[in-house]
């Protein structure tokens, strides 16, 4: 996999796919994962080892035994930075410990979590971990660091806080230690038989957060250290001994593990709100394409997010068929879906799962895209020109292989003039081959090529033009409105029979 | 320990659930007003009473339980208010404890100086129960004295107030710890607290080990970090004192909450009584029974407003899964509707109804679906407005629920109105909901009679031949017209054709 940076492509922006990949990589910043999201492959058995790694990670054990392998590493790299920052011997040994035993448990985690993979890709790298924990070099670091814990773990002592001095002694077994339990014992009787919530309080959390000692913690340290110098000594030497912890192919693996966790964390929330995902089947031979209930995975995010409803729909290019025409009323859902055409192509030459519930695309060469750009030149006449010369650019570097999506061009000329143009372009697009989906106010067009296949986004039938983002091959049939609306809302006989019958 | 006398054997539940069902409940049921005749002002009564009527018990023996602390207060209200005092004042006095800040020694003190507040109230309450606990016969405050009798006596309090004069470090701290992360002391322990003059074994073997760490300097930073160690070193007994306090706190929030909601039955009873109207305990049946047969049941909002005489109506619906009401507009259909969903709600919350008597089933919950005046979107906003607005009230729904429907689906015309109603009510009331729906969808009326007439009731309001009303619902076939023509005569001086 790369490691370099690699540049965003520029069709990424139009697509909303930047907004994917910012929510995608959010909580594994510094990792450099956006780089993997900008590199679609065009090889499907490259694509199909990475599917095959997906399926295997959809299954919780699987997913959790990589997760708990990247939040490891994460804690071993803190405890690494906080032992680099502190001056104080005894407790940057005490860190250092802690880094060693963090990071045995973790790759030894991930070595035993990952016995039930069947991806090949996850079945070598179970295999090059279990050689490497096996290694005499790694075991023994290991079960010298337990020992010192557990010798550590036992050191007690006593203090005794007066004025402006604090006083150290071994601990004496005998002595009674209990005096909060007597306080919490005497009013134990006031204690609600259900507690409510569990004691402690914020203020200790974060008080222990902190992770260097202060002088005075420091200061009562080092007077424990005198008080057991044999293990103290034996736990310098250990970290003289082991200073490079962390093995370059280990922290490779937690960089592309998090590739995986960090799509499939992003999808969570949405599929618990049921929207379908699947692995496509793809090929970079055959054309067409066929997808079943797919979506807008930028939009999604905001809807579920926001406890809206998210609107699928179906699309598809048979044989023969190269370009999808969308038109309809306006604010029916024509831009999501272009959206959703570009990021399924996207999305499925990276091997993610993809927003649909089955899916069989074409890999394409490159994907180009035109949207109306915020930022326009002065004038109408500007903008027309600024529209044919990017559709100029557009046609100069497609090939049969490419995939093309224009939304809304030459809206601001006469219709007249549109369609005319329009025409023009589209018999371009249909000479050169390749795959394409038009959103465009002027429905003629459908009618003007074979390999053009008309859809509409539909609004129900109620005079008042209620929009419901469902885009068809076919103008829906009217039924009566009210009914249809309260089937809408889920309020027909049958469906109150299903909805409490749960 | 806890009081126990809205439940033998849980505490209260502390949060009312918030839902913009249960808002238009409260709205279509018009219970601020009731609320407001509970309160008499007070805020924390208004909150309580909603809290207990907005979670409906469903247990006919859970209800019972707290009628029968109710006839209790009933019998003793000068007593119950006094008690329902004495836990406010405790409160209060504690409240006014001025605490130091988030530091472990400044929550130590705190917390010991509320501890001891509360101490003085334990004896007062323990006096109370010795003096009154004769009077009163329920289980909820037989056990409720009894537990203060056998767990709140001299010896006790006076030991535990000998305690807490002992939590005191002015000689020093001694306590035991061990290592935790980067070598920082954990758990701490604590032994208790040395005396003046001779040290303790412990105290002794300490100066002997002469390991120690002073602060020498005069900088105010290592001060502030030894004051740190300190705190880490009290958490233990100043979250213990906390923890305490915060128990102690919760006896007496409960006591003062859970006779808030008798208080609150009280002040209502009360004005109820100075108007003449009559109350009742009512008879709480199982759900399977499909029980509600009502003699004199009338709308407490109203009677509140009017302060005196309201109409009532007498109903005999047992087994009847549905009740159709139609006829005249401002016949009483609304008051009606809102005097059921009242009744079932203030029974199963073990309060009194008001009627003369009252035997009902239990329902799941009480769930209204009326229309709305004021909807400022267009006509067909409004159906879709309508229609999310039940489709909200099925996703609560459950068997045994039952649901108030006020003209419901009339922003449609009477056809689709009526072909929606019918299937949403052929559909709940086939799933075990009850349902009452007033309604001027006369086709909609006539199919659910012609349909199921053994499991139906059908109520009008009634109208005298001249048109005049006598607020009252009587059995009756479904009117063809709402008689809007009478008001429209009545208010324009002349007939419609």
């Amino acid at each position: 996999m790369p490691a370099g940076p690699e540049p965003e492509p520029e069709y990424f922006r139009d697509l909303n796919l930047d907004q994917i990949v910012r929510a995608v990589t959010r909580k594994h910043a510094g990792f450099g994962l956006e780089t993997f999201f900008h590199l679609p492959l065009r090889d499907p058995q490259l694509i199909g080892f990475r599917q095959a790694v997906f399926r295997d990670l959809e299954d919780p054990a699987l997913f959790q035994a990589a997760e708990r392998f990247t939040a490891g590493m994460a804690r071993t790299r803190r405890r690494l930075e906080v032992m680099e920052r502190t001056k104080h011997p005894p407790q940057a040994h005490h860190w250092f410990l802690e880094a060693v035993l963090e990071y045995e448990a973790t790759v030894i985690g991930l070595a035993e979590g990952l016995e039930p993979a069947t991806a090949p890709g996850l079945r070598g790298l179970r295999d090059d971990l279990s050689q490497h924990v096996a290694a005499a070099s790694f075991t023994g670091a290991g079960e010298q660091a337990r020992r010192l814990r557990d010798r550590l773990g036992e050191v007690r002592y006593d203090l005794f806080l007066r004025g402006d001095k604090i006083t150290v002694a071994a601990h004496d077994p005998g002595a009674r230690f209990d005096f909060a339990d007597q306080v919490l014992a005497a009013f134990a009787r006031f204690r609600p038989d259900r507690p409510s919530g569990g004691r402690g309080n914020p203020a200790t959390a974060q008080r222990a957060a902190g992770m260097n000692l202060d002088q005075v913690e420091a200061g009562v340290l080092d007077l424990v250290v005198e008080l057991h110098p044999g293990v103290f000594g034996e736990l310098a030497a250990f970290c003289e001994t082991h200073r490079d912890l962390l093995d370059e192919g280990i922290v490779g693996i937690d960089r592309e593990l998090r590739f995986y966790l960090g799509y499939l964390e992003f999808l969570t929330p949405l599929r618990e709100a049921g929207l379908p995902f699947c692995h496509p089947e793809v090929s970079a031979a055959e054309k067409g394409m066929l997808a079943r209930e797919v979506f807008d995975l930028a939009l999604a995010d905001k809807l579920v997010a926001g406890g809206g409803r998210v609107v699928v729909n179906d699309v598809d290019l048979g044989e023969g068929e190269r370009i999808l025409l969308v038109s309809g009323p306006n604010q029916g859902g024509k831009t999501t879906l272009s959206r959703a055409f570009g990021q399924l192509h996207h999305l499925a030459a990276l091997g993610c799962p993809v927003p649909a519930r089955r899916a069989r695309l074409f890999l394409p060469d490159r994907i180009l895209t035109h949207y109306e750009r915020a930022e326009n030149p002065a004038g109408l006449a500007g903008k027309l020109e600024e529209e044919l010369l990017r559709l100029r650019a557009i046609l100069d570097r497609a090939t049969p292989d490419s995939l093309i999506v224009l939304n809304e061009i030459f809206t601001s000329t006469t219709s007249e003039d549109a369609l005319s143009l329009s025409g023009a372009v589209l018999a371009a697009l249909s000479g050169l081959d390749a795959q394409c989906l038009w959103v465009s106010f002027l429905d003629e067009l459908s009618r003007l090529d074979p390999k053009t296949v008309s859809m509409v986004s539909t609004v129900t039938d109620d005079g008042a033009h209620t929009r419901t983002y469902k885009i068809e091959r076919r103008v829906p049939d009217g039924r009566a409105y009210a009914m249809a609306m309260a089937e809408r809302h889920g309020l027909t006989y049958d469906r109150l029979a299903s909805r409490l019958g749960r | 320990m806890r009081p126990r006398l809205m439940f033998p054997d849980a505490d209260v539940p502390p949060v009312v659930p918030e839902s913009a069902t249960l808002r238009e409940l409260v709205d279509d049921l018009a219970l601020e007003e009731l609320w407001a005749g509970m309160a008499r002002g007070d805020g924390r009564l208004h909150m309580i009473a909603r809290a207990a009527l907005l979670a409906p018990l469903t247990d006919p023996a859970a209800i019972t339980y707290r009628q029968e602390v109710l006839g209790d207060c009933l019998r003793n209200e000068s007593a119950v208010r006094a008690l329902y005092e004495l836990a406010g004042r405790a409160l209060a006095e504690e409240q006014k404890i001025i605490r130091g800040g988030a530091s472990p020694e400044a929550r130590l003190n705190g917390s010991l100086r509320a501890l001891e507040t509360f101490c003085g109230h334990l004896r007062r309450l323990s006096a109370f129960a010795a003096a009154n606990a004769d009077g009163f016969g329920s289980a909820g405050f037989a056990r409720l004295f009894r537990m203060i009798r056998d767990r709140l006596d001299g010896k006790y309090l006076t030991d535990v107030e000998a305690l807490l004069e002992r939590i005191d470090f002015e000689q020093g701290i001694i306590a035991t710890a061990r290592l935790g992360e980067s070598g920082r002391g954990v758990d701490f322990r604590l032994q208790e607290p040395p005396v003046k003059g001779r040290g303790s074994s412990t105290q002794r073997r300490l100066k002997k080990a002469g390991l120690s760490h002073s602060i020498w300097g005069r900088h105010d930073e290592d001060w502030r970090m030894l004051a740190a160690f300190r705190g880490r070193v009290l958490e233990v007994i100043a979250d213990a004192a906390d923890e305490s306090a915060g128990n102690v706190r919760g006896f007496f929030a409960a006591m003062r909450d859970e006779l808030g909601f008798y208080v609150g039955c009280l002040n209502l009873a009360g004005t109820l009584s100075r108007s003449g109207l009559p109350i009742c305990l009512p008879r709480p049946c199982p759900p399977g029974e499909r029980a509600f047969t009502a003699r004199g049941l009338y709308e407490p909002g109203l009677a509140l407003r009017r302060g005196g005489a309201v109409v009532a109506n007498d109903v005999a619906a047992d087994g009847i899964g549905l009740v159709v009401i139609t006829g005249a507009n401002r016949g009483g259909k609304t008051t009606f509707l809102r005097s059921v969903g009242l009744a079932h709600l203030m029974m199963q919350s073990g309060m009194f109804v008001t009627a003369r008597s009252l035997a009902a089933s239990v329902v799941g919950g009480v769930f209204t679906h009326f229309k709305r005046e004021a909807d400022a979107s267009m006509t067909s906003g409004r159906l879709d407005g309508e229609l999310a607005r039940m489709s909200a009230v099925v996703d609560v729904l459950r068997t045994g629920d039952l649901v108030l429907c006020n003209e419901s689906f009339m922003s449609t015309n009477e056809r689709e109105g009526s072909d929606i109603s019918t299937e949403i009510v052929s559909a709940l009331t086939d799933h075990g909901i009850r349902v009452m729906f007033v309604t001027h969808l006369h086709d909609f009326a006539q199919r659910m009679r012609t349909a199921r007439p053994a499991r139906s009731l059908f109520l009008t309001a009634a109208r005298g031949p001249d048109g005049e009303r006598s607020f009252r619902l009587a059995p009756g076939a479904p009117s063809p017209t709402a008689h809007a023509a009478d008001l429209y005569a009545r208010i324009f001086g002349e007939r419609l054709d």
